[in-house]
């Protein structure tokens, strides 16, 4: 229920409320925590931060569920991204060999092939992500959330259960 | 900022401190618990362990280890302990602590519960498990002192009727190949095909001796047939050789089979004095039956405590990633290791200064122990130094024992080189296996011991020198007796009054030999072998009798037999050689006459000429 709570107050979120770059910025810290491994000390960072900033924090735990799943599948591509970056890159190898040896290496889990491999994934695709979702939310409230309740399929999909899953969803007070 | 966030990440810190706070102790200690256990392998309990955070220090009131192998005692137990750890290693899952001091250490405590563990089947290395299958095989082969012998006779009749000796039917059988190879070499030579030719060559050498030639073609075309006949002897004598030498390989092997003759014998013997249990009683088994259990047992738990240390510090360690795992489990990647600067071990004890006593109700037994051990690490190759220790053992009115030594896993050899030695110190009273005969306690006043146990690899050497004086032998009631057999042994070991003995086990560590030898081994033995040793010594000449009364003559008439028909087929052999060389000689020498008369011949027949040429040319003159 943890989970849903925060769906239904993201999508009351799309749709008005917070400024798109609070929302934005939220998705992004929930993007960048999703898609690599959960417990490392930069995603505690990035969630002490999300919780002390004020950014909209359902946004960052939808992000963080909806790209937990994602990442799943591309687990592999981090894994040889990883391994690219740490073992066969000669010239950062003593950058990575200084990092390993400060006290706090073993909680970042940085020579970690995964972590590597989806942090810098995430990095790169920090600020498009934050773009298209600032640029998605604004288009949402504006144009896109009337057009698509006004369409045929729209129309057609509101008999549907699922859809009264959503509206039950999207109305329930917590 | 956000007031509420602030306030939500203030209580999960104190919610988490909190929980820190009443859970943690008992998480380390339950940890502490299972892997010494595991270690150990019998319990390992811990009382009221307190881990403070501030100092990153760890204390307890109470460690209890139990014996693997007397599960309702402690190996040890101690008493308040405390010690600091390195801070920066935790970071890694790293346990580092530079020195701890253990004052109270009290050794075979009693335990309130059973300390054993659920037994794993197959836990023990197979090196181990076949270390102590053979080493208790070399005690529990030994033979009982039994010395029936003295009291009942060998029936050698009975025993004899009963057992089949086999060297009879041996003899026979070589002696029915023997006649076959005879009988073949009989027909061989008797075909042999230039024996007829032989007797036509000899009618034609008698005609080339008497042929009475005159002139030069006659004398050429002799010689001719000399050379011929010489052409067919040889090769008759060639045809000659390579039937001899086959003949003579059979021989021989007819020959060689009846030399294990006497073999077959001592065989039947070897049975019939095995069947009768009539074995040698030797120094080397007296020293076993007296010592072998009690040098045994502590090498095997040695070796038990060994096998935890190459497992629990063991030698080959990969320090970095090889290579590109190609397909890790989801979420898990592959950790990339890169040279860390001051690596530390995952688990280090620097320096443990250790003092202790055992549980004795009486004081006058009380063994106290005092020394240090450095080097305690789960990863030998990484912190680079071997184990070492070094303890004094003491009684009361006693001088020490003192025990040193090292276990070296930094390299890819793992070796492991202890020492023990004590130079007169009050032994009292060391228990012996009980063994009809024999003393179930020694009893001794003062004792010198050097034992030094070496293990490298795979080879193990260990030796231990122990004497004592005075000694008295006590013997158990049970075991006494007090027929013949037991009065001698006592008085024997009531004479001894100062005990040596000396013992090494060596070799490959999972089959490894054992020897002992004590200064009552010859005192018993002579004993022992004076009483038993003229009646098996009869008994023994009786069954070597009956057995040369009964294959005795089966050999002789079969010697007989193979020296005869061997005999017989080389002289033949012989003979035909002799007539052909015979032949070939008068030949030879026929055959040098012929050409003698025709280089006459032919120089008459020179001369000749020249006359008849000076005579015409004188009448044309």
């Amino acid at each position: 229920m943890f989970f849903l709570q925060f769906i239904s107050k993201f999508i009351k979120v799309l749709r008005a409320g917070e400024s798109p770059p609070l929302v934005a910025g939220g998705f992004v810290m929930g993007f960048v925590v999703g898609i690599t491994p959960l417990l490392t000390l930069q995603n505690v960072l990035i969630l002490v931060a999300a919780i002390l900033t004020r950014v909209n924090l359902a946004s960052v735990f939808f992000a963080m569920f909806l790209f937990s799943f994602i990442a799943f599948f591309f687990d592999p591509v981090f894994h040889n991204i990883g391994y690219f970056a740490l073992a066969q890159i000669e010239n950062v190898k003593p950058l990575w060999t200084m990092v390993y040896n400060w006290p706090i290496a073993p909680f970042t889990r940085f020579y970690n092939t995964v972590v590597m491999g989806s942090l810098l994934t995430a990095l790169a695709l920090t600020w498009p992500v934050y773009f298209l979702a600032k640029k998605g939310i604004i288009a949402y409230r504006s144009t896109w959330g009337e057009k698509i309740e006004n369409s045929k399929f729209i129309k057609a999909v509101k008999g549907n259960v699922l859809f009264k899953w959503y509206v039950r969803m999207r109305d329930m007070e917590w | 900022m956000r007031p509420k966030g602030v306030i939500a990440l203030l209580s999960i810190v104190l919610l988490v401190g909190v929980g820190l706070y009443f859970f943690l102790d008992d998480l380390i200690e339950k940890q502490l618990e299972s892997t010494g256990a595991s270690v150990v392998g019998a319990k390992v309990e811990i009382d009221n362990l307190e881990l403070s955070l501030a100092g990153l220090s760890i204390s307890w009131d109470r460690l209890q280890v139990a014996n693997r192998n007397d599960t309702w005692k402690n190996l040890f137990e101690t008493g308040q302990v405390s010690f600091d750890m390195e801070v920066a290693p935790l970071a890694r899952k790293k346990l580092v602590i530079n020195d701890v001091s253990v004052t109270d250490i009290r050794l075979g405590t009693a335990r309130d519960s059973d300390g054993s563990l659920p037994q794993k089947p197959g836990a023990d290395p197979s090196w181990l498990q076949q270390a102590t299958d053979n080493l208790q095989k070399n005690v529990s082969d030994l033979p009982v002192l039994n010395l029936s012998i003295l009291k009942q006779k060998v029936n050698i009749d009975s025993l004899m009727a009963t057992f089949d000796i086999r060297s009879v039917a041996r003899i026979e059988e070589a002696r029915g190949e023997a006649d076959l190879t005879f009988r073949k070499w009989t027909k061989t030579i008797d075909e042999f095909d230039p024996k007829g030719d032989l007797t036509k060559i000899e009618g034609q050498v008698n005609a080339l001796k008497s042929a009475e030639v005159s002139n030069l073609q006659g004398l050429v075309t002799t010689a001719g047939q000399a050379k011929d006949i010489i052409a067919t002897l040889n090769s008759f004598k060639k045809e000659l050789g390579a039937l001899k030498q086959a003949a003579s390989h059979d021989l021989g092997k007819v020959t060689n089979s009846f030399a294990s003759v006497d073999d077959w014998i001592t065989d039947d013997f070897n049975s019939i004095r095995s069947k009768a249990n009539i074995g040698d009683f030797t120094p080397q088994n007296v020293g076993k039956m007296l010592f072998g259990d009690v040098i045994v047992t502590p090498t095997i738990q040695t070796l038990e405590y060994v096998a935890l240390a190459r497992k629990y510090m063991p030698v080959a360690q990969k320090l970095l990633a090889s290579g590109k795992v190609e397909k890790p489990p989801r979420f898990e990647g592959q950790d990339i290791r890169f040279p860390l600067l001051n690596a530390k071990p995952d688990f280090l004890m620097e320096h443990i200064l250790i003092s202790a006593a055992s549980n004795h109700a009486d004081t006058s037994r009380v063994i106290s122990l005092q020394g240090e051990v450095a080097g305690v690490t789960s990863q030998p190759r990484i912190y680079g130094k071997p184990l070492t220790f070094a303890l004094d053992a003491m009684l009361p009115d006693s001088r020490a024992f003192s025990a040193t030594g090292a276990l070296d896993h930094v390299t890819d050899i793992p070796s492991e080189q202890f020492s023990l030695k004590a130079d007169g110190v009050k032994v009292r009273e060391l228990s012996l296996p009980q063994r009809p005969y024999l003393p179930s306690t020694v009893i001794a006043e003062t004792a010198n011991l050097a034992a030094d146990f070496s293990l490298v690899g795979e080879t193990l050497a260990f030796k231990i020198g122990f004497s004592a004086k005075p000694v008295q032998f006590r013997f158990g009631e049970e075991m006494a007796g007090s027929d013949v057999i037991a009065r001698v042994t006592r008085e024997v070991f009531d004479s001894v009054d100062e005990l040596t003995f000396s013992a090494g086990i060596s070799g490959a560590v999972s089959d490894p030999g054992l020897k002992i030898s004590s200064n009552i081994d010859d005192i018993l033995a002579r004993r022992i072998s004076a009483l038993i040793g003229g009646a098996a010594l009869e008994a023994k000449n009786e069954i070597r009798g009956r057995i040369d009364a009964e294959v005795g003559p089966k050999k002789q008439e079969a010697l007989a037999f193979v020296s005869q028909n061997s005999a017989r087929i080389s002289s033949e052999v012989d003979a035909i050689q002799k007539r052909i060389d015979d032949q070939l000689s008068i030949v030879e020498e026929r055959k040098r006459e012929l050409e003698s008369e025709i280089d006459k011949k032919k120089k008459q027949g020179l001369e000749g000429a020249k006359d008849k040429l000076k005579d015409l040319f004188k009448k044309k003159g």
